[in-house]
């Protein structure tokens, strides 16, 4: 069944992750290409052959021994356990080929060395990796598993590296390039841009794109304008450890414009991407907890729940949204300069709580009216009715000098023909103002001015409207 | 750890509780639309406050029993419960307050219309603008009376002041002729059953004449024993006026109480309840005046004394008639129980209540006949058999 916990993806997210390592490590430009090649429909057995190839530093072949676990859970029938690995470093006068057992009982014997090439003076670096796996019936469940992995890699626009998937049925000439780097509208690409810039580019592509379940869409192109971006990043640079893992996090939010046929249905769920070390990966347990457990309501959005559905990705489900579309994407990762700190980013869940904070309040921060906490939002409803009820007042009374004491106060000069309604929008405007002014701030009720002075307030009484008595009698 | 009895006196006295009795104003229309127009100045100028704008919090005079004391008359025997200045507030960025807070200023913006057209309107009109109006806000009765009562504490004026009145719900009967100015006298000794309706209007009640050979003054708790009465013309035999609230004291029906009280000093006033714990409350509203309407109500407290049914004439009722106290009833007891102004003997009844956990209506007294109720009013008023 096609899952998460499907061997076949567990394995090649494994040599990808790897392939993508080594490809940070070294520093220049790399490429990274997934190749699967498909029997012809008649013949049989039905085989399929996969290559992970980088041109990343030389492997130095430690990490394949993770496969212990996961060689011991697949069916032989599934993968017969053996890789091929070709891998050579820059400074190698030598290509170096292995056939790697994983069946092999001795883990000194699993590596088996075969026939070496020579470079002649050629300088590159890079790593194949080849397997059969069995086909099945699950190969276009596998290759559909495949291009969204690699459509989530590009979301990162990692610099320096560039990705390709091929797919080709043997005895059919054509191989089809499924996945190119994508042009981007955004010209955001200059080697210098953070990886957080690169995210959001990338991130506003996928949003612009529905997830990538089509291509540019012609009408959303035109919202690139309409997306809010919230970003936040945490570190734990300034302690002691010198090298802490890194944590971006990046929110987009697609604003429903009723003339855009795509938009208008509001968001009720969003599928969060989450990176680790530049790779896509299923959300850790406790980064969904954090997730899970952010305040969502002090910006205004109601969660109703969230889930981890079965390719690992977390999905959170949203009540009565406002917004046509909110993309998420967690970002962790360790700086590395040698391949063994670039893996195992410890989960830090509070450089992620951190960090989802951050970019919430970025986006609060930049655009106050739409990210206003639920409580905000059900006060704010109540401000046209008290701004009318006021305008209506002051211009039904017939006393000049509090009609202009009012009007001067509003700040709308001395015009004759002040109408109600410019009235009306001002003490609105004001207080809306004030509530977002105020929003999610403490002790504001405090500091909040009394309409006439008054000796002390009696902090502790609640006003309980329902439980005083229906005919109000008996109220000693 | 009792304070010195002088501090006592001192604390009880009319001297000083007035200074910290909180009292709503009688105002006249253009007073109370000046406060209002306060109210809306004051409110637009912490809005635009350059340095700190905000939205006022409503600062309001707590109805509860904490913020209530007793007053005694140094000269009279009247008590009254009074309110101090002790305020709650109603601010709109607290969800519980919120709706509240729009109440009221829809409440008084309407007051001002109201009043600026020099009209009076009742409490059931006005809720039927507001629900117009705005029936997001009003949906229903209680909303609009809590809202008044809200804007009395908040401008600290009377209800009336506002331009609101409670519709008339009291009625009165008996040895009293009364006279408005410009309008025909009315003998209330010749009327039907139901007796004369009290109007609700407190100004029209203030301009009555009153005269009256009556000796007595009956409060009559519900309006089928009033009537009984009525018809067996009681103050024809013994010279009294009956009065009624029909259940629990309206301001109105306090008020013209009070009236009678002042005009006619040397009158009694004996109250005539059901033996239970509500009945006992209704008794020390007109009493005491209430803490709901504290504001106001401490200008028409009576000293009014408790005729029946009490303990002692509980012999007087078949076992058959008395029914179980129900939850409700217990709670007005402890209420009442735990209260500052309630007298000995009237404590002691009600421990013999809550003891024998039984109440009894007056009607049970029919079972001895329809005229027993007469005869036994009068023999307790000749007996001097009250507390």
């Amino acid at each position: 069944m096609a899952s998460a916990s499907s061997p076949h993806r567990k394995l090649l997210h494994f040599l990808v992750y790897w392939a993508v390592q080594r490809c940070r490590v070294s520093e220049s430009p790399c490429r990274l290409t997934v190749s699967l090649k498909r029997p012809a429909e008649s013949a049989s057995p039905s085989q399929l052959r996969v290559s992970v190839s980088d041109t990343g530093v030389r492997s130095k072949l430690e990490e394949f021994l993770e496969l212990n676990d996961l060689a011991r859970e697949t069916p032989v029938e599934k993968w017969d356990g053996t890789l091929l690995i070709t891998t050579t470093g820059i400074n190698d006068e030598a290509i170096y080929r292995y056939r790697f057992n994983l069946h092999e009982e001795l883990s000194s014997a699993r590596f088996t060395r075969l026939a070496t090439t020579y470079k002649n003076h050629a300088t590159f670096s890079g790593t194949e990796v080849c397997l059969c796996l069995s086909n099945e019936a699950d190969a276009d469940d596998l290759i559909l598993w495949l291009v969204g992995f690699f459509h989530k890699i590009l979301v990162l626009r990692a610099a320096n590296l560039a990705c390709e998937l091929f797919v080709e049925q043997i005895g059919n000439a054509e191989s089809r390039n499924v996945c190119l780097p994508q042009d981007s509208d955004d010209v955001h690409h200059s080697v210098m841009a953070s990886s957080s810039d690169r995210l959001v580019s990338g991130l506003k592509d996928y949003a612009l794109s529905h997830g990538y379940t089509c291509d540019k869409c012609d009408t959303c192109i035109l919202n690139r304008d309409l997306l809010k971006t919230g970003t936040g990043a945490a570190n734990n640079i300034d302690r002691r450890k010198a090298k802490g893992p890194h944590v971006e996090v990046v929110i987009l939010i697609a604003r429903a414009a009723s003339d855009l046929s795509c938009w208008t249905v509001n968001c009720s769920s969003t599928q969060v991407l989450y990176f680790e070390d530049f790779v896509p990966c299923p959300i850790s347990k406790s980064s969904f907890d954090v997730l899970v457990s952010v305040d969502w309501q002090s910006y205004g959005f109601k969660l109703k729940g969230g889930f981890i559905d079965d390719e690992g990705n977390a999905v959170l489900e949203w009540d009565d949204m406002p917004f046509a579309r909110v993309d998420i994407a967690i970002h962790t990762y360790l700086e590395c300069t040698a391949m063994q700190e670039c893996q195992g980013s410890q989960q830090d869940r509070h450089l992620v709580r951190k960090a989802l904070n951050s970019a919430l309040s970025h986006l609060k921060a930049d655009h106050a009216g739409d990210f206003l906490s639920c409580h905000g939002q059900r006060v704010r409803e109540y401000v046209p009715d008290l701004a009318e009820s006021i305008a209506g007042l002051i211009l039904s009374s017939n006393d000049k000098a509090f009609h202009d004491e009012c009007i001067s106060l509003l700040g709308l000069g001395s015009d004759q023909d002040i109408s109600e309604g410019l009235v009306q929008s001002s003490i609105c405007e004001k207080m809306i103002r004030i509530i977002e002014l105020n929003d999610t701030k403490e002790n504001v009720e405090d500091n909040a001015p009394y309409l006439f002075e008054c000796e002390k307030l009696d902090e502790d009484s609640h006003l309980d409207e329902e439980d005083r008595d229906e005919d109000m009698i008996f109220d000693f | 750890m009792a304070a010195a009895p002088e501090a006592d006196v001192a604390a009880t006295s009319l001297f000083g509780a007035d200074r910290r009795l909180c009292s709503a104003d009688i105002l006249a229309p253009a007073e109370v639309r000046a406060r209002i127009e306060v109210a809306v100045l004051n409110f637009l100028a912490a809005l635009a406050s350059p340095t700190s704008p905000a939205i006022s919090v409503l600062p309001l005079i707590n109805r509860t029993s904490a913020n209530c004391s007793l007053r005694s008359g140094l000269l009279s025997d009247v008590s009254s419960v009074y309110l101090s200045y002790a305020f709650c507030k109603r601010s709109l960025m607290r969800e519980n307050t919120a709706t509240a807070f729009i109440r009221v200023w829809k409440v008084m913006v309407m007051c001002y219309k109201i009043l600026g057209e020099g009209k009076m309107v009742h409490q059931r009109e006005l809720f039927y603008k507001l629900l117009s109006d705005s029936p997001k806000y009003f949906s229903c009765q209680r909303h609009v009376n809590r809202a008044i009562q809200d804007v009395v504490s908040l401008l600290q004026c009377t209800r009336q002041s506002l331009g609101v009145m409670a519709s008339s719900r009291g009625a009165l009967i008996g040895r009293l002729v009364l006279h408005e100015p410009d309008e025909e006298q009315i003998d209330c000794s010749i009327l039907g059953a139901s007796g004369h309706a009290i109007t609700g209007d407190l100004n029209v009640l203030s301009r009555l004449n009153l005269s009256s050979d009556a000796r007595y003054i009956i409060v009559v708790e519900k309006d089928a024993i009033f009537q009984r009465l009525a018809e067996d013309r009681l103050y024809n035999q013994l010279p009294c006026i009956l009065i009624t609230a029909k259940g629990y004291p309206d301001i109105a029906t306090r008020f013209i109480l009070h009236r009678l009280s002042q005009t006619f000093p040397n009158m009694p006033i004996f109250a005539l309840v059901d033996w239970n714990p509500a009945g006992l409350a209704i008794l020390c509203t007109y009493k005491y005046g209430s803490i709901s309407m504290g504001l106001e109500s401490y200008r028409y407290a009576c000293n009014v004394k408790w005729l029946g049914l009490r303990g002692d004439d509980l012999q007087l009722i078949p076992e058959s008639a008395f029914q179980e106290l129900k939850p409700r009833d217990l709670q007005i007891a402890k209420s009442l129980l735990s209260s500052k102004f309630l007298q000995e003997s009237h404590r002691a009844e009600l421990t013999l209540m809550v003891e024998t956990g039984k109440r009894a209506e007056i009607e049970a007294l029919y079972s001895h006949g329809f005229d027993f109720l007469g005869k036994y009013i009068a023999r307790k008023i000749v007996q001097g058999d009250y507390i």
